[in-house]
């Protein structure tokens, strides 16, 4: 659930990035074309009513689906793999080719969103991390849970059955030909804009093991070392370990009953790791309010 | 058996074996660990009983529904918790405590808290193998309201040797929150509850 936080803040570098482009000559070059394969796609003299109804309709889902998927991006950057677990844990109950139309909000397939996730999660080096730990003999049969998750979403995003899909629908085709035309500038002013809020793949590799083993260990994953002389941890690395600890224990249990008593108690451990996180670093400051 | 100071108490925390490792965490502050004691913290959540609706706890008898006759409280940081005089109020500790196999427990007020009126744990045993927060036993023995914080160090635990144990493995394994066990759930519960015939 946390990692959802990460693409609701998205939303405000989302609505950052279109509003900026706006007036930028890529965009008006961009916006032409569009217009142009509206024409086309009405037949070349359609009325205007018609015209109008169909230019709004394009220029909503372009607007919809890069709201939507920059925020994913952003919530790969800011959380890593535990973004993608998130999105998936939501996907997985929807149909991921379902075409954007009014009807559905205008959310881009949630192929499309898994697929700008893992190429976003791809470029930032968490899927190699993640495969780095899952050769580490300490805490690999854990991690190894995760990779098969994401051999299977690789997987799932090399089938292009929801730009078929889209294919079908001229007001979605020429709204997604323009999302494609539009998306790595919009990657590059989402990453831009998390700046050093970033999500390292260095921390990762450094503090999830330990986080893991402590898990695994029965105690909340919020900092390494001995209580005396703590390691101090980010908490996203708290959330990732509790992520990885929760795939094992949902998959390697042939018992449902205890998996999900499993699934519980790991939760409320991983939560309470991350509030002592907060607490132990806002000590640190002295400062008990937000402010840090 | 003996009662740890220290420098035991040192060790026994930054022993890198895990196994053996004692962990008291988040140990905010190194002055936690006191001559022969570690002094721990009142978390947030506390459970209060509603008397009015709860005509008796009897362990003859398991009732499914006491479970409403709690309320749960959470008192954020900087915030206030009432405790009356004769109240029982479970909590826990702030701290997330693991014992190793080789030490067992009990926790107990610090005198500054036990001399005005507050008594912080009626069953104060730790087990060997225990891992999780410790519930807190709070009741007000004196003749006024007691304001209690979230953070405020109101408990400490005494640590002890102990040999030839097992590991724990009892209902309160791994919690986080304190909670009521099940009185009625001793194994011979029935022989000492029912009547005679």
């Amino acid at each position: 659930m946390l990692a959802i936080f990460g693409h609701e803040l998205g939303h405000e570098i989302a609505n950052d990035f279109l509003q900026k482009e706006g007036g930028s000559s890529e965009r008006q070059a961009r916006e032409t074309q569009a217009r142009l394969d509206i024409l086309q796609a009405l037949g070349g003299k359609p009325s205007l009513t018609d015209l109008h109804e169909a230019m709004q309709e394009v220029f909503q889902l372009r607007e919809r689906a890069l709201e939507e998927l920059i925020s994913d991006m952003v919530g790969v950057y800011l959380f890593g793999p535990s973004a993608i677990f998130a999105g998936y844990e939501i996907f997985m109950w929807n149909n991921l080719n379902a075409i954007p139309s009014d009807q559905n909000g205008g959310y881009p397939p949630g192929r499309m969103r898994i697929r700008v996730s893992m190429e976003a999660a791809e470029r930032e080096g968490y899927i190699g991390v993640m495969r780095d730990m899952a050769a580490d003999p300490s805490i690999g049969t854990t991690v190894s849970y995760a990779t098969l998750l994401f051999e299977h979403l690789e997987n799932l995003v090399q089938d292009k059955s929801d730009e078929q899909q889209i294919a079908t629908s001229n007001a979605a085709r020429i709204a997604y030909d323009w999302v494609a035309a539009t998306l790595p500038s919009a990657q590059a002013f989402a990453r831009n804009a998390v700046g050093q809020a970033l999500y390292g793949e260095s921390t990762i590799r450094s503090e999830v093991p330990g986080l893991v083993k402590r898990l695994k260990q029965g105690l909340p994953p919020n900092e390494i070392g001995n209580s005396i002389d703590p390691t101090a941890v980010d908490e996203r690395s708290s959330v990732l370990a509790g992520w990885l600890v929760s795939l094992e224990a949902s998959q390697a249990s042939a018992d449902t009953g205890q998996a999900i008593a499993d699934l519980g108690r790991l939760n409320e451990k991983a939560l309470r790791g991350l509030e002592y996180v907060v607490l132990q670093r806002r000590y640190r400051l002295g400062t008990r309010g937000t402010a840090e | 058996m003996s009662v740890l100071g220290k420098q035991r108490l040192i060790r026994a925390i930054q022993d890198e074996n895990p196994q053996s490792q004692l962990v008291v965490t988040p140990l905010l502050n190194p002055s936690q660990v006191g001559e022969a004691s570690i002094d721990v913290r009142l978390g947030n959540d506390f459970v209060v009983t509603r008397r009015g609706n709860l005509p008796s706890i009897d362990p003859a008898g398991s009732d499914p529904r006491s479970a409403r006759y709690n309320s749960r409280h959470y008192a954020n940081f900087g915030s206030k918790f009432y405790l009356h005089p004769n109240e029982l109020v479970l909590a826990s500790t702030l701290e997330y405590v693991k014992l190793p196999l080789n030490l067992s427990a009990w926790v107990t007020s610090r005198s500054r808290w036990g001399r005005v009126g507050l008594v912080i744990a009626t069953a104060t045993a730790i087990q060997p193998g225990f891992t999780g927060t410790i519930t807190l036993e709070l009741v007000n023995l004196g003749e006024v309201p007691l304001v209690l914080y979230p953070g405020l160090l109101v408990a400490q635990i005494i640590f002890s040797d102990c040999d030839g144990a097992t590991q724990y493995s009892g209902s309160f394994a791994q919690q986080v929150d304190p909670g009521y066990g099940n009185v009625a759930a001793d194994v011979d519960m029935r022989f000492w509850t029912q009547p005679s015939n």
